[in-house]
């Protein structure tokens, strides 16, 4: 039996009845009790829950001011002291979506409370909604308003009542980039039986693991090599001989940088690699077969190469996560561009 | 841009320049051949990452 | 193809004893003996033995194999070819299983230095909350432990450990001998029922270095081309492993002997589908284009048995799953659908990437779970198997955090286990 659930909830200007497009500038503002959707919102709780505070901030005004609306506005939602967040939903919405989502996520960390939000599935507010808050899927049109926001009530109610929480499969909120261990009733062999049945004898069948979604990037602009300063990189883990500091061989958190000032090349008394995910022998032979610096050298003589970096980049990529290789690419490319380097080569095994 | 043995992988993460390199074990040497040939080979494929850098792109590059 | 019959003497009760019998459930070990047996190999200076029961206190640590024992009565060959007797495999005869149990060799190799040989820690818990992770803790274990003499390298240590491993696990077995059988099975996928889908599956098996390897008939696979494996030579023994890197996505000697995806598909062979074949494909290979080559070829002889499904499986984790993406696409390619059961790779908290290559042709993936995921590890009254955890000083009872990687089968991609990751 747990108590009666104060909520706060979040919408965007035009939900909160302030005006659509031409008020989207709207800073962030309270309201005292149910604004919008949250009086139904309110209606849905019954005696389970009240509606204390509706916060209301205008999409362009979030978009363009995003730290200091999520400033603002979680300090209006923790003044109220609620048990329980809502925002949106945004349903096909992306500014309304977006805010949602970081607000969400701002008040669930922070605050250590339920924080509910809604939108479509390829809103690209989704992709910006982090563990401990929750999206649940709703149409494009806000035509479904009501089955929307009767699916949020419930769900928050349950958060709020402590019980535990399954996978999104089961409980129907969108996946957060978060995978789980759990037991399952079945062996892997078991599963994969039954539905390459269902594959085979057409029926439907859903894979337990999802395909990533292919990124985009925007190609950088093309350097002019012969003019530039190049740097070389390498994940194949090719220190100096005695690895000096410890870079490790396997789920490495570390990136170093190394002179190779005055040096035509890498060889098997200089450097080695370290790197645990491939056969070494050939690495250890010709530290060059990793990174490239022989050639790389002739073709600065050549002129082909403007200037190479007097140094070069490396860490070990076997088993690296996905965090620690996102930071570590981000330093590195710091450190480049704080020297100066304009393009790089990295070689990977 | 990158040069490794397993383009597909880098270009499902949003690399857009990408040379194709030798093994995994040596992703830009090729120990079965003589030292000379090797040295070329090796140019060769620097050559190429070169030419990738330089090449004014607006989808992904990749060269084998 | 003759038939293989298999009979089996369930084992819940283990014991030493001063004699090696088994009698209605309970094996007695008389372990001075097997000890000293063993002692005779060349290459090993002692050899610890003790018993592990599911619930005791008790962890394993420094496991190389799982083997269930096995031998052959009747028909021609040897059990486990290649390693006590010639590498002639048939596929038929009578043979013997302990099943229930294992035996779980253990050591702490000698590396020779060279990273990329460094031995990773394979841990079993017999009771607490790991135990239920892995299905090592629910059969009765005799835990070897075996002092190797260092002086030799990497490659003749484990074959060394391997054979010695084999050697306990039909030693063990031949208890059984003249003893009547609790169930026999007669195994044979000779007949087809017409107009069932055929179905296959295709095992990418770990192939590059000598501490992560799979051994055919005694050999390394490092090289081969794919080819069929009768599931009556694995029963056999055909296919032994090689794996000290990793411990939960590895295959084990006792996945290949109880294979639960081989078991499913042929208790419903000739019923549902047929079982066309199994075929292995040798994984890590070092040059993409070899790899498309293996795989490509894996799937033509897929083709050739006119399957119209296969599951595809993989072991270790890594580049392997290049292998293992290209063998669905060049399955899908030429019209044979099918499913892959893959372990993921998400980091401690799971936000991170979970394969490590992908195709769009792998619409069905069955998870074994995330193997990076962060465990603690309780303290246990017994460690067995060796003292400290490999390259610490910390002793191996004692609680520990760890990543679920280490846990021998935990993400087995054979299907063993039931741990599977989901998004939450």
């Amino acid at each position: 039996m747990s108590k009666i659930a104060k909520t706060v909830y979040y919408m965007n200007q035009f939900f909160a009845g302030i005006g659509g497009e031409d008020k989207a500038d709207q800073p962030p503002i309270a309201f005292e009790g149910a604004q919008g959707p949250a009086k139904l919102f309110a209606e849905m709780l019954g005696d389970k829950g009240t509606v204390v505070r509706t916060v209301v901030c205008g999409d362009n005004y979030f978009a363009e001011h995003q730290e200091e609306a999520i400033r603002d506005l979680l300090a209006m939602v923790k003044e109220a002291e609620p048990d329980i967040f809502i925002a949106g939903p945004a349903f096909g919405s992306g500014r309304h979506g977006m805010a949602c989502a970081a607000l969400s996520s701002a008040v669930a960390r922070e605050m250590g409370i339920p924080a509910v939000t809604a939108m479509h599935p390829e809103n690209p507010g989704v992709d910006m909604l982090k563990p401990p808050a929750y999206a649940l899927p709703a149409e494009i049109s806000a035509g479904t308003m009501k089955e929307v926001l009767t699916r949020m009530c419930a769900f928050a109610l349950k958060l709020h009542a402590g019980e535990p929480i399954g996978p999104s499969r089961e409980e129907g909120y969108l996946p957060r980039g978060l995978r789980l261990n759990r037991i399952d009733p079945l062996t892997s062999a078991e599963r994969a039986v039954n539905l390459l049945w269902a594959k085979l004898e057409g029926r439907p069948y859903e894979t337990e693991i999802p395909l990533p979604k292919h990124i985009d990037v925007a190609p950088p602009p093309p350097v002019e090599v012969s003019k530039a300063r190049l740097g070389l990189v390498t994940e194949a883990g090719v220190v100096p001989m005695g690895n000096p500091d410890n870079l490790e061989s396997w789920w490495a958190t570390h990136w170093y940088s190394y002179s190779i000032d005055g040096l035509d090349g890498l060889t098997n008394e200089t450097h080695c690699t370290v790197h645990a995910g491939f056969e070494n022998t050939f690495m250890n032979e010709d530290p060059d077969r990793g990174v490239p610096l022989d050639m790389a050298r002739e073709l600065e003589k050549e002129g082909k190469i403007g200037k190479l970096a007097d140094f070069y980049l490396v860490t070990t990529g076997m088993m690296m996560t996905t965090d620690n290789a996102q930071r570590i690419g981000r330093e590195m490319a710091a450190h480049l561009k704080k020297e100066g380097i304009e393009a790089v080569i990295l070689t990977s095994t | 841009m990158i040069i490794t043995a397993l383009p597909g992988i880098p270009e499902r993460i949003g690399c857009t320049r990408i040379v194709k390199g030798v093994a995994i074990t040596n992703p830009v040497g090729d120990p079965r051949l003589p030292l000379a040939e090797e040295k070329n080979l090796r140019k060769r494929l620097l050559e190429k990452a070169i030419s990738a850098l330089e090449k004014k792109i607006d989808r992904t590059l990749i060269i084998e | 193809m003759p038939e293989l019959t298999i009979n089996t003497f369930p084992v819940n009760k283990l014991e030493f004893s001063d004699k090696t019998v088994y009698n209605d459930g309970c094996l007695s070990i008389n372990n001075v003996e097997l000890r000293e047996m063993l002692l005779k190999e060349e290459g090993i200076r002692d050899v610890l033995i003790n018993i592990a029961r599911p619930g005791d206190s008790t962890r394993i640590v420094h496991v190389w194999d799982v083997i269930e024992p096995r031998t052959k009565t009747a028909g021609p060959g040897v059990i486990f070819p290649g390693w006590l007797g010639p590498p002639i495999g048939y596929g038929e005869g009578v043979i013997h299983r302990l099943s229930g149990m294992a035996v779980v060799t253990c050591t702490e190799f000698n590396s020779e230095g060279d990273k990329y040989t460094e031995q990773g820690e394979g841990i079993i818990d017999m009771s607490g909350p790991i135990a239920e992770m892995t299905p090592f803790s629910k059969i009765n274990n005799l835990v070897i432990e075996f002092i190797l003499d260092k002086k030799m390298n990497l490659d003749e240590q484990n074959k060394v450990v391997t054979r010695a491993g084999l050697k306990a696990a039909k030693y063990l077995a031949d208890a059984t001998v003249g003893k009547p059988a609790e169930k026999s099975e007669v195994r044979s996928i000779d007949k087809a029922t017409p107009g069932l889908p055929n179905v296959v599956m295709i095992m990418v098996i770990a192939g590059s270095s000598p501490l992560l390897d799979t051994y055919v008939y005694g050999f390394s696979c490092v090289g081969i081309m794919p080819t069929f494996i009768h599931p009556n030579e694995m029963a056999e023994g055909a296919l032994v492993a090689c794996t000290g890197m990793v411990a939960s996505p590895a295959n084990t000697t006792y996945d290949f002997q109880n294979n639960p995806l081989i078991e499913k598909l042929y208790q419903h062979h000739g019923v549902r589908h047929n079982l066309a074949g199994v075929i292995i494909e040798r994984g890590y290979a070092y040059e993409y284009n070899d790899k498309e080559r293996l795989s490509a070829h894996a799937a033509n002889l897929a083709r050739f048995v006119k399957a119209d499904g296969a599951i595809i499986t993989s072991d270790s984790g890594g580049n392997i799953m290049v292998e293992t993406m290209l063998a669905c696409r060049e399955c899908e390619k030429r019209g044979i659908k099918t499913a892959l059961v893959l372990v993921e790779a998400c980091g401690k908290d799971g936000t991170g990437l979970g394969l490590v290559d992908y195709v769009r042709e792998a619409d069905l993936i069955i998870s074994v779970g995330n193997a990076d995921a962060a465990i603690n590890l309780p303290k246990m009254d017994t460690v067995y198997g060796g003292k400290n955890y490999i390259g610490t000083n910390l002793p191996g009872n004692f609680a520990c955090d760890r990543i679920l990687m280490d846990i021998c089968g935990a993400n087995s991609m054979l299907g063993t286990s039931r741990v599977r990751a989901d998004d939450f």
